[in-house]
């Protein structure tokens, strides 16, 4: 069990492995020149001892973690290890599942989002969700992205969705598209369309769920630049599988393994290239999961 | 900072008016669902409303064992038996035609059947289910009866004078009349025709087999039957769809024939579904109304024993059919002949509600086979 | 290797005699032999009816030939057509459904409201508008918006049932009290002290004032907020005296053709502005909202001019030439795509003029059939078969099933949405849904004739409704259809993938939003389909209607308090009679016309779900 105390980690990320990596994954080289980002001790999601059980079974074991300002925070792992749980913990999507039951604490700036006067709507509209397959619901393209902003009660101006548009790196390809049915993109687009739509509505936090294993190398690689963009303005938390891709885009990542529970967190770097814990290691490497 | 934080605890919170708003809307919705409960109470208290008052003018178990059924004519005389076992006759003669038929048409579409077949001869049986009982009602009895109780047409064409015999479906040209409805006009005067000089070969069985009156419990029945048919082929077809691939394909791998495979894994694999489309199908001939009403006609009777036959080619009162019967007999009041219709249709309800019920715990009992 | 050519024999099929091969070909036999059976049993049913009720060998083969040759080609060709052009067909589709679905709805219109005459109806339109409305401008005043919407179907709610029976209302509560209560020795023979218009006045606004008093007292609201007491007791009353003394007065003595256009034209107006606003703009809306109205009046004021009865054209126009004209002029300016489409219907139609026209020409004899203008457009007669029709039946069956679709419709919808999106999977409340959910099942399976019981017990014994009234005979077929449109709705709705709602909440959106903004618009051609389904059976049902005493009558029913009529009555009726003409002609002829009927509804459901199917994809 990892009792990491968080506070402690360094913060300068100086001591950089000489040895690049260890099973050739390239780690951004993003943390030298985007210096700024790593180390910004402004926390916005603070979990402590943080407990999920469905039923009887115990899917997140007692994790205490930060997540920091406008960095793109990886959370990697073998599959049930219990990182999409968490990330359902942090926008209160655990709700919706009956059975689900979380002990322990999370805080969104530092207000308990789990006290008893927060409503999980407020809060899901300052934490927004992009989803492991893409969902647009069956409407325009226009209607997408305003979506967000017409539950919320917020006025839709074409502004706001061309910026929305633009900054998911999909304006120019719909511009001229606009009502025509979001269902007729791509599976690439329809996932920058439901990112889009996430970061209409001004969100401070991104939770993407594996939101490029569905899709193609190509509309991969976009993704991920969009993801490197978006963390100049919004504070981005992704789940992934891909390794390689926790190691190109994050600032900082977290390791889960099998039972739920939090092994490392730590600067991105230091996780690929000298992780302090073996089995993380043996992660990394492959040797396990 | 620490300002701004106040602010978003406060945003985090659920405004009061949008909380009232989610409440409403919940118990509009839910007040929607719990009218189904209040429909149920309704019928129920309805029911046992008028029961209860005519079980203080009537022992509930002379009403449950009198086997004289006559509320409307002299001194009435309250016995549900004559009415079950009508209802039960009906059940019969619509389950031999349904059940066999149904389960046929159930493992063709199932296990045989081009899905392309399928996507038409499906929708095509439940046209069935879909169609007003009441022109059912017609067609058994202005059609179906005249069809039964004439000679096969074929034999004229077919089969030459000379041999000197009829193909009949149901031989009631064996009786030299004519079937006459009630008012005394003859009901198929074209039909009349068709009685062949060939049943005088054969008239010494006329003693065996009855004729077929006007009003009659086979073309009903069958007509029951037909109606239910799509019951019985939907529910087992969707039975025997839901049995795995795997298992026909284990069976497949050990050297089975299709029929193999439809008969002893399909088939045994989906008896529940098959069991309970069955009941099903019997509760809804049971709660059949137009169709016997019009086609069975109105006379209530205790079987005929020995003689099982006569019970089809005669005139049956049903539970549903004698409802009507004093429904439609004018002001009557507050009688006890008018309360019986009460007591008909509670025992009406709780027949059907009980077989529903077992329909559902056979689906449920023996779901997890597989 | 002596082993091998065995094999090879072995696994060789069998030539000549198997018993297995056999069995099993005489097997697959019986099974095809059991699905014929019952489809052979339809071809029975509607060919002997159909032969009986058209005749077809009446008409001499030049008829025939102009008939295949006006109609069955030219339709045919087009569809063969249209068949290989997608897009072509998705307009033919929707020509198809503004021409005859157009004409059948104002069709049915007119008849309903020329058998009740418009003035009440229009009462009834106009109170429904006016509170809602209301409600929705006091909405845009006060900032808290967020309660207009469930206020407005409330309101809309409470003004049509009191409007439709306050009267019965207020005595059914008495009875209720004295069955409840009966056995206390004074209180039993307790009766309404007073006339029952001014209980009636006494209510409806004393009922208001009293609700917002409660409400108030219990918020702890302060004092000066109780100056809404007086004001909404004064408002109720002048709406109570005004509708009594003013609405009513004025809006009876509105000629004919001015209150169709009120009852059909504003309706019509109103959905079409709301339409072109949500795709378009709200200026474009209110413009297409305006041009029905133009058009309605300069249809009126032509026809005031020919010195033609306005109403009937007026009704058309908002019914059928105004989907036409919104289907037609929406291919031409915006979807572009497919335009050949539109002519389906017309070649349809003008294939029949044409046919019709040649006809004389060349004298050809058409089939001598039952089915004819008289037996849709005349009442009963029961001397003469040529001069029997059943249209006092069509328009009560027209009558039952709009009152049976509007009780069952939102109450089944409703149900359904809470069973699938509200009601938890445990606790108390998971196991009141539960519950629910076998009640529904079972009430599935109660016979009709015990639905007939029910509506017997409630509308004629206990509130006292005069028997088979046209309200309860569509209430209790409403009931009968509740759990088919219940069950329905939930398929539907369970069938809106679980990644959209996912998708919505994580937007922030409530569960209302979700449930508004993306599971009902995914679900609703699901729920139609059911709906429609149910209706179609119902459009049949007998037995209930019998039990609730509808008679079988030769006028049409004035109203929803009137006696009711419905052709399967006719059909049970008639049944028995002695004479062929009747038996085999006339009533062969109706049964075709409600099989008919039935197979358009059930035809227009499954197009329904197979574009929604296609379109879910």
């Amino acid at each position: 069990m990892s009792e990491k105390e968080l506070d402690d980690e360094p913060d300068s990320t100086d001591e950089e492995a000489v040895d690049s990596s260890l099973m050739g994954i390239d780690v951004a080289k993003t943390t030298d020149e985007d210096g700024d980002r790593i180390g910004s001790t402004e926390t916005v999601i603070e979990t402590r001892n943080l407990d999920v059980y469905y039923g009887e079974e115990r899917a997140l074991q007692d994790v205490n973690m930060d997540i920091h300002e406008r960095e793109v925070t990886a959370i990697i792992g073998p599959s049930g290890c219990g990182k999409s749980t968490y990330l359902r913990c942090i926008n209160r999507m655990n709700d919706l599942v009956e059975a689900a039951n979380v002990e322990g604490e999370v805080r969104f700036n530092g207000t308990d989002m789990y006290g008893d006067d927060i409503d999980p709507v407020a809060l899901r509209r300052r934490i927004g969700m992009v989803f492991q397959h893409p969902n647009p619901f069956p409407k325009s393209i226009y209607d997408n992205v305003a979506y967000g902003l017409r539950v919320q009660g917020r006025k839709v101006t074409d502004e706001k969705i061309e910026r929305a548009l633009r900054d998911a790196a999909l304006w120019d390809e719909v511009k001229d598209q606009l009502d025509e049915s979001a269902m007729d993109l791509s599976g690439g687009q329809q996932q920058r369309l439901c990112i889009a739509r996430a970061i209409a509505v001004d969100p401070e936090v991104i939770l993407m769920d594996e939101p490029a294993s569905a899709l193609d190398p190509i509309a991969t690689s976009k993704i991920e630049d969009l993801i490197d963009d978006l963390a100049e303005e919004y504070t981005v938390v992704i789940v992934t599988h891909n390794m390689q891709q926790a190691a190109r885009i994050s600032d900082r990542t977290a390791v889960f393994l099998t039972g739920g529970e939090l092994v490392e967190y730590d600067d991105t770097e230091k996780i690929f290239e000298n992780p302090d814990d073996d089995r993380v290691e043996d992660y990394i490497t492959g040797k396990f999961g | 900072m620490s300002q701004q934080r106040d602010t978003d605890a406060q945003s985090l919170q659920r405004p009061e008016f949008v909380v009232r708003k989610e409440r409403l809307y919940r118990r509009l919705l839910a007040g929607c669902a719990a009218l189904t409960i209040a429909v149920t109470l309704g019928i129920i208290l309805s029911l046992s409303g008028g029961a209860l008052t005519f079980f203080g003018e009537v022992s509930i178990v002379k009403f449950l064992t009198g086997t004289n059924w006559s509320p409307l004519v002299g001194t009435p005389e309250y016995g549900v038996l004559p009415l079950v076992s009508g209802t039960l006759i009906i059940v019969v003669g619509s389950a031999v035609v349904a059940l066999p038929i149904g389960l046929g048409a159930a493992i063709y579409l199932s296990e045989y059947a081009d899905p392309r077949v399928r996507a038409v001869a499906k929708p095509a049986l439940e046209i069935l289910a879909g169609v007003p009982t009441v022109i059912y009602g017609y067609f058994a009895l202005v059609y179906l009866t005249p069809i039964l109780d004439a000679p096969l047409p074929i034999e004229q064409v077919i089969i030459p004078s000379w041999l000197g015999f009829s193909v009949p479906i149901i031989p009631s040209w064996l009786t030299f009349s004519v079937p006459i409805i009630p008012g005394g006009v003859p009901l198929l005067p074209e039909f009349t025709l068709v009685v062949s000089e060939f049943t005088l070969v054969v008239s010494e069985f006329v003693f065996v087999i009855p004729s077929l009156g006007a009003f009659n419990a086979l073309s009903a029945s069958i007509t029951v039957g037909i109606m239910i048919i799509p019951m019985v082929s939907s529910i087992s077809e969707d039975a025997m769809s839901a049995v795995p691939d795997s298992l026909r394909e284990a069976a497949y791998g050990l050297g089975s024939t299709k029929f193999d495979v439809s008969t002893s894994v399909v088939v045994p694999a989906a008896t529940s579904g098959i069991v309970s489309s069955y009941v099903l199908a019997l509760s809804r001939a049971i709660g059949e109304t137009m169709i016997v009403t019009m086609a069975a006609g109105q006379s209530p009777k205790m079987p005929y024993f020995p003689n099982v036959l006569q019970n089809f080619t005669d005139s049956v009162e049903v539970m549903t059919a004698a409802i009507i019967k004093i429904v439609s007999a004018e002001s009557l009041g507050q009688t006890a002949t008018y309360e019986s219709m009460f007591a008909i249709g509670l025992t009406l309800f709780v027949l059907t509600l009980a077989m529903n019920i077992i329909a559902e715990l056979v689906r449920r009992r023996f779901r997890e086979a597989y | 290797m002596a082993t091998k050519p065995e094999t090879g024999e072995s696994i060789r099929r069998e030539r000549r005699f198997s018993l297995k091969e056999i069995k099993g070909k005489a097997f697959e036999g019986i099974l095809v032999a059991a699905t014929l059976v019952g489809i052979a049993a339809l071809l029975v049913l509607f060919g002997y009816m159909f032969f009986d009720a058209v005749r077809p060998l009446t008409a001499s083969a030049e008829w025939y030939l102009l008939f295949f040759a006006t109609l069955v080609a030219p339709t045919s060709a087009f569809a063969l057509y249209s068949r290989r052009h997608p897009a072509v067909r998705r307009m033919n589709a929707r020509a198809f459904a503004a021409v005859f679905g157009g004409l059948a709805i104002s069709l049915a219109a007119w008849v309903v409201f020329s058998a009740t005459g418009p003035h009440g109806l229009l009462l009834y339109v106009l109170l429904a508008s006016i509170s809602p409305l209301a409600v929705a401008g006091y909405g845009k005043y006060v900032e808290r918006s967020m309660f207009v919407g469930p206020a407005m179907v409330v309101v809309t709610l409470v003004v049509l049932l009191w409007t439709l029976g306050s009267e019965v209302l207020v005595f059914a509560l008495f009875d209720l009290v004295g069955l409840l209560f009966g056995w206390i020795p004074v209180l039993g023979s307790l009766r309404p002290p007073v006339a029952p218009s001014i209980l009636v006045t006494a209510v409806s606004t004393g009922g208001p004032t009293l609700a917002v008093l409660l409400y108030l007292l219990r918020r702890d609201s302060s004092r000066r907020s109780f100056a809404f007491v007086p004001v909404v007791a004064a408002l109720s009353g002048l709406g109570t005296a005004g509708f009594d003394f003013w609405l009513q007065p004025t809006v009876d003595l509105l000629p004919d053709w001015v209150a169709y256009l009120g009852l059909v034209c504003l309706p019509v107006a109103a959905v079409v502005a709301v339409v072109v606003a949500r795709r378009a703009a709200v200026r474009q809306g209110l413009t297409a909202g305006g041009a029905v109205i133009a058009g309605n009046l300069a249809v009126g004021v032509i026809a005031l001019a020919l010195s033609v009865d306005p109403s009937f054209w007026v009704v058309l126009f908002s019914g059928a030439v105004v989907p036409v004209g919104y289907v037609v002029g929406d291919a031409v300016v915006a979807n572009r795509k497919g335009r050949v489409g539109l002519l389906g219907p017309f070649v349809l139609i003008g294939g029949v003029l044409f046919g019709a026209l040649l006809e004389d020409v060349i004298n050809a004899t058409g089939p001598d059939t039952w089915i004819t203008p008289t037996l849709l457009l005349s009442t009963w007669n029961g001397i003469e078969p040529t001069q029997a029709g059943a249209y006092a039946e069509i328009v009560g069956s027209i009558m039952i099933v709009s009152v049976m679709a509007l009780m069952s419709f939102p109450v089944g919808v409703g149900a359904a949405i809470y069973l699938e999106e509200y009601a938890p999977e445990t606790g108390p409340a998971g196991r009141f849904a539960n519950f629910i959910e076998i009640n529904i099942a079972n009430l599935a399976g109660v016979p009709s004739v015990v639905y007939g019981i029910l509506g017997l017990a409630l509308f004629n014994n206990f509130l006292d409704f005069p028997p088979g009234i046209v309200i309860s005979a569509g209430a209790t077929l409403g009931l009968l259809i509740l759990p088919i449109v219940i069950v329905s709705a939930q398929e539907a709705i369970r069938s809106v993938p679980d990644s959209l709602r996912r998708g919505s909440y994580g937007m922030g959106a409530s569960r209302w939003q979700t449930l508004r903004n993306v599971v009902l618009p995914e679900a609703v051609p699901g729920i139609l389909t059911g709906t429609i389904l149910a209706l179609g059976r119902a459009i049949g049902e007998t037995a209930p209607l019998i039990v609730i005493a509808v008679p079988v009558r030769t006028s049409t029913p004035s109203g929803l308090f009137d006696s009711g009529a419905a052709v399967p009555l006719r059909i049970f009726a008639s049944a028995a009679n002695a004479i062929p003409a009747y038996r085999k002609g006339v009533l062969a002829a109706l049964a075709v016309v409600l099989l008919a009927l039935m197979l358009t509804m059930n035809a227009v459901a499954i197009v329904l779900r197979n574009r929604y199917q296609t379109d879910g994809n």
